[in-house]
């Protein structure tokens, strides 16, 4: 009966998945009290129209007008009907599963060997993997740990997927107790059905995105697809070396920021590979100032890396471009980290390429981390500084103290202190005699409206840098508005420490400086090409007592650096930097930068400062009255933006200004066109592209009125192989913060009881109306067809 | 070029470069350096108790207050970057400037009247540098007023041979004073207050003349070698920009030979902070030759409470272990580096 019922259902388009369930579909009224009304007044609307048909039609046979009666009461019958709102309602009972994630690490570095395990925990590693001994093996743990060790960590995933699912154990009863979501990540997260032998192959050649690992932007895609629903963990499998995007923990920090300081779920890390590092001996990282003065002698420090080979002498060579070694530098390695210091002379202007390279021994698994390359800018011309402050603050003695010994600065220092105006430059020109400003403590009274508005002129139209460093007695007090205030890159809470627009920590809880990801990777806190490293060397700064209240970057503006705000007031930028017009402006909200010189001096005080002053001050020194085309940078990764700026003139030296103007790209995915658009002056014209793949992209503008071309050789990072050893600190790291914990990947059976089985049980209610359905429709106009036909055949009308 | 030209340029370079290359190589003694932090916050503790209510320090010798030895607790708290004006000893060091800005006499001297003092230039040179390195976290006329006035007396003071003496005036000259106006107009240098050069060319004739044939400075020229002096010597000749002059290297030579031990010199602590900063100053290899045995003997020897033994010169400043305390504190600052005047 309830089949046959479902049936008439589907067949007239009723209650759409509530056939299943037909025998508990319950019948409702949207609206009963018109039925209520309806059918005594249609009882009497029936009688009025047979007794009016009686009276008008009395000739009319008895069985034609009863049809008619029948016609005009039906319809106003079916319109009660509709008005009462009929309705098939279901209630149903919903469990919903709570959320497992389960992200696998699938990059490069994942193909590596697991190396040697724990002989203690390898034969339930070898049965969780399902690695069944061959033949002649004599089933020893000291045999299979040495046969585990040259599997690749990628195939010992796959091996455990798959042996969980065809046996059924720990990962199917994930899939079966809750909603299991599989993630795959490298360069970048994607969501996967579960796929176990994608883990364990290659990528593809040309796709090239296993170069990297985004273990926190993979981290971020799951929480956020689980924002909607229970998460009961993350499980992670990985080696946990992340190399690229978001910082796993900042990730975390995140996700529990949003949720009111609870963790969203507690991260199981599932480590891959061996505790033990692999025999390796890399060039962890090179570091050299970008920008350097011609004739500057250059010292070129590189950390060597090395594990299972102490003792071993090596040489450690400085190369040029040409790929002759400049110096040697002899080591006798011992594991750990260890220096080599190189001096360079730089004696020639432009980009000059240099690399540290160390020789690749026998037993070494991975040897693309045996060498690193390093550009450094060599410019003919010294940056021109102006310093104004109106105090002598510590920040200011030290930077003085090193700008003057900097080659690559012509500085200036002047002190405000009596406030008079006389001392610091007035126009347009003045100002843009210089290539850089820094502002400090500077009172409005020394710098007048005309002052302020000539030096936003000759930041915005002549390109020269500006950076605020605030205190706490003028600025930003003194400038509520006006030109100057525009150009800082942050939004300042004015209101913040009684209207001194700085904010103070409590005594005993300073303020710690965090740099953001982006920062990271700017010149002034890149110290070397590994994000992380470089935001925990920034992040173990000694804490400070106040800073800037600045809210929010501006628009267009880059959060470089932030710490937390006092009473929970949530994050507030401390290092920011933007384009102002044709110049940039930076932010430094913090006057007590001295403290980075705990320990051990300038280095990190002055790579901080000199870098950023670099960056900021107006570097635009080609000339506006030549063609030229400039590729920018000239070395890339894949992914990162190239931007390409073009100067065109005719043979009079005029810029030409008439469009639109292409340039066509050509390089590994083939040629194609870029348009430029008019840059900031005319003859300028400015575009970019983003390189996909590794190769070298040549741009070339042919038309007149000269050809040109430029070129960026886009190159594959090597840090993902840089460090083979499995980062079992930060997978830690998360478990803790999260509330998980590190599940050894012979520990996987206890992985399931881990995670809180909480369904969530709900109450679903679904309704369809009635009346709303094709056989309605077919009744009403087959009725009234009825009724015009009978009116027709009796001559009524 | 010049060999110093070379180097100059290149520990700029290596400064702009480092970053964590020097992290890495400070990596091996992190462990010390967290000793050294901790020794140098329990010594501040222990001074902050003992701090009075108008900001001065005991010595014990009476109860006159010095503004020398005020000037070096300020200085020990200042060297820990407690800077005026914010952190947990905001009002410790407050008092302290307030007391020194308030000591100033008609003459500008910073020697309190009435107080208890060896000679005022030593109080002086100390209050001197103390009050300018303070200035620069205080937006305030009187401060930088009374700083270019206390450096002006200084220039005043200076006698013939270009040395200073106890009193301020132009007349005999020692090493033992000299060495505290250096520091002062070094700082006063750093902080642009106006010193005439003529000054520093004075100063450098004065403190070249107290250097001995055999390596090593004596307290006045023609005496013999003493350590406090060789110390004294070595620091001011670097901190007035004659980094490679050689006397700077046999001083510190002639100190290396001897026994590290409090008795070494009459004016252990004294000597013991300038020979540290000047290896300091000397560079590199100088520095690593001296300064684990100063850390790993000052680490050893500090009193539970955060103080340290006086060490024979209870005699000359007091009972009171605020003067060893701040001087060994700052001979341990020195890898903070925060301190703008000794910036190297």
């Amino acid at each position: 009966m309830s089949h046959l019922a479902a049936t008439v259902m589907r067949w007239c388009g009723i209650g759409h998945g509530m056939t299943a369930a037909v025998e508990r579909l319950e019948w409702q009224w949207a609206r009963p009290q018109v039925l209520w009304v309806g059918l005594p007044a249609l009882v009497l609307a029936g009688w009025w129209i047979s007794r009016r048909h009686r009276q008008r039609f009395p000739w009319l046979p008895r069985g034609l007008r009863r049809a008619l009666d029948v016609c005009r009461t039906a319809v106003l019958a079916l319109f009660l009907l509709i008005l009462a709102g009929p309705a098939l309602r279901i209630e149903s009972r919903v469990e919903e599963k709570p959320v497992v994630a389960l992200l696998v690490d699938t990059s490069d570095s994942m193909h590596l060997p697991v190396g040697r395990l724990a002989e203690d925990s390898i034969g339930d590693l070898t049965r969780i993997a399902g690695l069944d001994r061959p033949t002649g093996d004599d089933g020893g743990p000291a045999a299979a740990v040495a046969r585990v060790a040259t599997v690749t960590r990628a195939e010992l995933v796959a091996a455990i997927e798959r042996t969980q699912e065809r046996d059924g154990g720990a990962l199917e009863e994930l899939a079966r107790r809750f909603e299991l979501r599989r993630y795959e990540f490298d360069r970048r997260p994607r969501r996967q059905a579960r796929d176990p032998d994608a883990a364990a192959r290659p990528s593809a050649a040309g796709e090239q995105s296993g170069a990297d690992t985004a273990l926190g932007a993979a981290l971020q895609l799951a929480l956020d697809d689980a924002s909607d629903r229970a998460l009961a963990g993350v499980v992670i499998v990985s080696d946990g070396r992340s190399t690229v995007g978001i910082d796993p923990l900042e990730a975390a920090r995140r996700a529990i920021d949003a949720r009111g300081g609870q963790a969203p779920g507690p991260v199981f890390a599932v480590p891959i590979g061996s505790a033990e590092p692999p025999v390796d001996l890399a060039v962890a990282d090179v570091l050299a100032p970008p920008v350097v003065a011609l004739d500057d002698v250059v010292t070129v420090v590189a950390t060597i890396e090395s594990a299972g080979l102490a003792g071993r002498k090596v040489a450690v060579e400085l190369h040029d471009g040409t790929g002759a070694v400049i110096e040697s530098f002899p080591l006798a390695l011992r594991d750990g980290r260890q220096q080599a210091v190189f001096s360079w002379h730089a004696t020639v202007a432009g980009t000059a390429r240099l690399a540290v390279a160390v020789a690749v021994e026998p037993e070494e698994i991975v040897r693309e981390n045996n060498a690193v390359g390093v550009a450094i800018e060599v410019s003919e011309r010294k940056t021109k500084v102006l310093l104004v402050d109106s105090l002598p603050r510590w920040d200011l003695r030290f930077i003085d103290h090193c700008i003057r010994r900097d080659t690559g600065f012509d500085a200036t220092v002047t002190l405000v202190a009596d406030g008079t105006a006389a001392a610091l430059p007035a126009t347009i020109d003045d100002w843009a005699a210089y290539d850089l400003v820094v502002l400090g403590d500077v009172p409005a009274a020394a710098l007048p409206g005309a002052a302020q508005t000539a030096l936003a002129e000759a930041v915005t139209r002549r390109g020269v840098g500006v950076v605020f460093q605030p205190g706490s007695a003028h600025l930003p007090r003194d400038y509520p508005d006006g030109p100057l205030a525009e150009l800082f890159p942050v939004e300042v809470d004015r209101a913040a420490g009684g209207g001194s627009g700085a904010l103070e920590a409590p005594a005993f809880k300073p303020f710690r400086m965090r740099v953001t990801a982006r920062g990271a990777m700017h010149p002034a806190f890149a110290l070397s090409g590994d994000a992380a490293r470089n935001r925990a060397a920034w992040g173990a700064m000694p804490s400070f007592f106040r800073v800037a209240a600045a809210r929010r970057p501006r628009p267009a503006a880059t959060a470089l650096a932030e710490v937390d705000g006092p009473d929970g007031r949530g994050a507030v930028v401390l290092v920011a930097e933007a384009p102002a017009g044709r110049g940039r402006a930076a932010w430094i909200g913090i006057e007590e930068t001295f403290r980075w010189r705990r320990n051990i001096g300038d280095p990190l005080f002055w790579r901080f400062w000199g870098q950023l002053l670099r960056d900021v001050a107006r570097r635009d020194d080609r000339p506006t009255d030549a063609s030229w085309l400039v590729v920018a940078p000239a070395h890339c990764e894949p992914d990162a933006p190239v931007a390409i700026e073009m100067n065109l003139v005719d043979d009079a030296k005029q810029p030409v200004t008439a469009g639109p103007r292409t340039v066509t790209v050509d390089g590994p995915g083939g040629e194609r066109t870029v348009a430029l658009q008019p840059g900031a002056r005319p003859g300028l014209w400015q575009g970019g592209f983003v390189p996909v793949a590794a190769g070298r992209y040549v741009v070339e503008h042919g038309a007149a009125p000269t050809p040109l071309a430029g070129e960026c050789i886009v190159a594959e990072p090597a840090r993902e192989r840089a460090r083979p050893d499995v980062d079992r600190d930060t997978l830690a790291a998360l478990a803790d913060l999260t509330g998980g914990a590190i599940v050894e990947p012979a520990a996987l059976a206890t992985l399931p009881g881990r995670l809180p089985d909480a369904t969530v049980a709900s109450r679903r209610v679904e309704e369809d109306d009635v009346w709303d359905t094709w056989p309605v429709l077919a009744l009403l106009v087959t009725l009234y067809c009825i009724d015009v036909g009978i009116r027709r055949l009796s001559g009524l009308s | 070029m010049s060999t110093v030209r070379i180097v100059g340029r290149a520990v700029m370079v290596v400064a702009g470069c480092l970053g964590a290359g020097v992290l890495e190589a400070a990596d091996g003694d992190t462990a010390e350096l967290v000793r050294v932090e901790a020794a140098v916050d329990r010594a501040l503790e222990y001074l902050s108790s003992r701090q009075d209510a108008s900001g001065s320090w005991p010595h014990g010798l009476s109860q006159q207050s010095n503004t020398g030895i005020d000037s070096l607790c300020l200085l020990a708290f200042l060297g820990r970057g407690h800077v005026p004006g914010r952190g947990p000893y905001r009002e410790t060091v407050g008092r302290a400037v307030d007391g020194l800005l308030a000591a100033r006499r008609p003459d500008d001297l910073l020697v309190r009247a009435g107080g208890h003092s060896h000679g005022p230039m030593y109080e002086h040179g100390l209050a001197t540098l103390a009050l300018i390195e303070a200035s620069g976290w205080v937006a305030d006329a009187e401060m930088r007023e009374t700083c270019q006035a206390a450096v002006d007396v200084i220039v005043t003071s200076q006698n013939r041979e270009g040395g200073w003496r106890y009193q301020p005036k132009p007349q005999d000259a020692d090493l033992s004073v000299t060495v505290m106006q250096v520091v002062a107009l070094r700082a006063a240098q750093n902080a642009r207050f106006t010193v005439p050069e003529e000054t520093i060319e004075g100063a450098i004739r004065y403190v070249k003349s107290c250097a001995r044939p055999e390596g090593g400075f004596a307290y006045q020229p023609g005496q013999g070698v003493k350590n406090a002096q060789s110390a004294a010597g070595a620091l001011s000749l670097t901190l007035l920009g004659r980094y490679d002059d050689p006397a700077v290297e046999a001083a510190l030579a002639s100190l290396q030979k001897r026994e590290y031990r409090p008795q070494m010199d009459d004016y252990f602590h004294y000597m013991n902070y300038y020979a540290m900063q000047a290896h300091f100053q000397a560079g590199e290899r100088q520095w690593a030759a001296w300064n684990p045995r100063v850390r790993s003997f000052l680490l050893d020897a500090q009193a539970t409470d955060g103080s340290w033994p006086g060490w024979g010169e209870e005699r000359l400043n007091g009972q009171a272990k605020c003067y060893s305390t701040a001087l060994a504190t700052m001979a341990l600052e020195v890898y903070m580096h925060y301190l703008p005047a000794y910036q190297r």
